[in-house]
């Protein structure tokens, strides 16, 4: 920990520019594991949104992990690439190689799903948590756009923009604690941005602030689920 | 015996350091400067150190107390003042880090911090980019640095409780790499007596059982010894032995920093024994004792040094500060913008759905294919540590298996496993990568950063 923030982070601005490490920290990062309890199981990307210096990078698919890993290596910042145990072998976020050219530019977040009702900014595991939820919302007659991050830093503040100015409703949805998770920044960002555009609070879906317990019962009960995505989806729309 | 010009250079270079740390204390006091800490008591063992560098080729990662050691590399006193005051051009931060926070790309000094011991890890990342650099296969001749280059870092006798120096001893010994490891024991972490907090008092001792590792006693605060025995330690690593370990006995002839008194908790007949054993005064009577320079002579040294440093502190004084305008300049490069649509690229579409494990690995086979600076390591991370294994065994590759196969590719040199340490991993990264290497790692998991 002292390593990345004190140094890898910082090393490059305390020397003014004379000196940098461009290090890629690959790092497999989440739950859903069915017993993968308090060390096999954390988030905690917002720990290092903290750290100015190193840039947080967050795929939810094969395509994005390709395009994202290899912006990571071609880019001159040290990048923490964080990716998720669980999706690792999924059939839903699967994807053809894009080529050995493939890049994607960081802080460009995209739309998984279209609507006009409400939006669900999210990334990681909850994209396919938060469209399974959106799907259901669809149901009931509310229309969900779905928002996948895809890089924690930089954020793309200007696609939350104009989700704001579109759907005015907003959910943000993550793995990670509640308490100062990723989702406070961005449910900040909205209120002190685009207070004027709300027609509801901004909410927040995320894992209990406690440790992720082993017992799958308790996993499910401490990390998000698309129940909860679902939930929040409505209230936003009811309010 | 070093000769008649670098006994006196190497005078020189104590003074001018003695005087550098009295004229900052002044600077702290009327408040033109805001943090002090002195090399006071250091100076011999850190003179004959640098004079056994190549500056600008060896690399060197000091820590706070090296000003003799980097004006002894070449940094100039008004190098020094201009972090001091904070000014725009201070070489080795721009007036970003607090004086003594050595860093200047012309003599190889990499940035360094305050949190003790991150150096290390990093040193050991640097002295093995020397021999990658030498090794890497692909790498055009032209881009592989001088392969008998020697890394430095020296730490104070506090910093050898903290895990990473462990874990520098750990890599620098597996590997044999070349570096020179300076502990300079003055006694004290702050207020610390070094009997409170190393088993038996002695660092130099518990380090015996480390293969490979040179090592080296010597009172620091005799120029003439310490001259001959970095001199037999620097060639010791040059020439590929293993890492040195250079044990200097040194004073601490004032309190910890400006921010600390050590008469709360030095007695004064410690203190007054302490006095008695002052680098420069023992290498002036030295001098003199045989026939190296008269009195006189050594006046007018310290004389020409006293001009010298008032005239960096006019400068630095006058010297236009960091502009609040520039605070949020380099957290990130300037020259390569990933955000930019330089990045926007179409993805081929041809070929069957794969998971996202595969396209990783995919990914850094292409990377890796693309740019010999890579380099892939982390615990596990490597299909077999033995390689004669390979002919039998499908590899490991990582607990997710995401690095599987990288090393059957592209070899050992390239594909390594690492200690399991994760700071092992980071620093060693940083230190690699601060040479131009660029180290893809792995953390096997989150949860233990």
């Amino acid at each position: 920990m002292m390593q990345i923030r004190d140094e890898l982070t910082m090393l490059r601005y305390r020397s003014n520019n004379t000196f940098s490490c461009p290090v890629v920290i690959r790092t497999p990062i989440g739950g859903y594991l069915r017993g993968g309890a308090p060390y096999h199981s954390q988030s905690g990307e917002s720990i290092f949104a903290h750290c100015p210096g190193i840039r947080v990078v967050f795929p939810s698919n094969a395509v994005d992990a390709a395009g994202l890993l290899r912006t990571s290596i071609r880019c001159d910042d040290p990048v923490l690439f964080l990716e998720h145990k669980h999706l690792y072998r999924q059939t839903y976020n699967k994807g053809v190689y894009p080529g050995p050219e493939y890049t994607i530019p960081m802080g460009r977040a995209a739309v998984r799903r279209d609507g006009t009702d409400v939006t669900v900014i999210t990334w990681g595991a909850l994209v396919q948590r938060s469209l399974l939820a959106a799907q259901q919302a669809e149901k009931d007659g509310i229309s969900v756009r779905v928002i996948d991050l895809r890089t924690i830093v930089p954020c793309d503040w200007d696609t939350i923009g104009t989700a704001v100015r579109e759907t005015n409703r907003i959910v943000v949805a993550h793995e990670d604690q509640l308490t100062a998770g990723f989702g406070a920044e961005v449910a900040a960002h909205i209120a002190e941005h685009y207070f004027d555009f709300l027609d509801a609070p901004v909410l927040r879906v995320a894992a209990l602030d406690t440790p992720v317990a082993y017992a799958p019962d308790l996993e499910e009960a401490i990390l998000p689920q698309s129940s909860d995505v679902l939930a929040a989806i409505r209230k936003a729309a009811a309010y | 015996m070093p000769d008649r010009e670098t006994l006196l250079d190497g005078y020189r270079l104590m003074l001018l350091s003695r005087k550098l740390d009295d004229k900052e204390i002044q600077l702290k006091n009327q408040s033109h400067i805001f943090f002090q800490i002195s090399a006071a008591g250091h100076e011999a063992i850190q003179v004959a150190a640098a004079q056994h560098m190549r500056p600008g080729i060896d690399w060197a990662y000091p820590y706070y107390r090296d000003r003799a050691f980097c004006l002894g590399l070449g940094v100039t006193p008004l190098e020094m003042l201009l972090q001091g005051v904070g000014a725009k051009d201070d070489p080795a931060s721009g007036g970003r880090q607090m004086p003594s926070h050595w860093g200047h790309t012309r003599w190889n000094i990499v940035s360094s911090s305050s949190p003790t011991g991150t150096q290390c890890l990093q040193a050991a990342g640097c002295a093995e980019a020397t021999r990658l650099f030498a090794t890497l296969p692909d790498l055009p001749d032209d881009e592989r640095d001088d392969p008998d280059a020697v890394t430095y870092v020296s730490v104070g006798d506090g910093t050898t409780s903290e895990g990473e120096f462990w874990e520098l001893l750990n890599s620098a010994c597996q590997l044999r790499l070349p570096l020179v490891i300076l502990v300079e024991d003055n006694g004290y972490a702050i207020s610390v007596p070094v009997a409170a907090q190393t088993p038996g008092g002695d660092i130099s001792r518990l380090v015996e059982g480390f293969p490979s590792l040179g090592i080296f006693r010597v009172d620091g605060t005799d120029y003439v010894e310490s001259w001959q025995t970095m001199r037999e330690a620097v060639a010791y690593a040059r020439e590929g032995h293993g890492p040195a370990f250079v044990h200097a006995s040194v004073a601490r002839l004032y309190s910890h920093s400006l921010s600390d008194d050590e008469r709360l908790y030095r007695t004064a007949e410690e203190r007054a024994a302490e006095l008695a054993r002052d680098p420069v005064k023992k290498h002036a009577a030295w001098l003199v004792e045989h026939d190296i320079a008269s009195q006189d002579e050594l006046d007018a040294i310290a004389k020409t040094l006293d001009r010298e440093v008032a005239e960096a502190v006019d400068t630095a004084l006058v010297a236009e500060r960091a502009r609040p305008d520039t605070a949020e300049l380099y957290v990130y490069s300037p020259d390569v913008d990933p955000t930019s649509d330089a990045f926007v690229t179409t993805p081929e579409t041809e070929g069957k759905p794969d998971t996202m494990v595969a396209a990783i690995n995919r990914t850094l086979h292409d990377e890796m294919k693309r740019n010999p600076r890579i380099v892939v390591f982390g615990q596990d991370v490597a299909d077999a540590s033995r390689e004669d294994a390979l002919a039998e065994v499908s590899g490991k590759g990582g607990v997710f298996k995401v690095t599987h196969g990288l090393q059957r590719t592209f070899g050992s040199t390239r594909v390594f496993n690492s200690p399991l340490a994760e700071a092992n991993i980071v620093g060693r990264a940083t230190g690699m990568a601060t040479r131009g290497l660029k180290p893809v790692v792995e953390i096997q998991f989150f949860d233990y950063i």
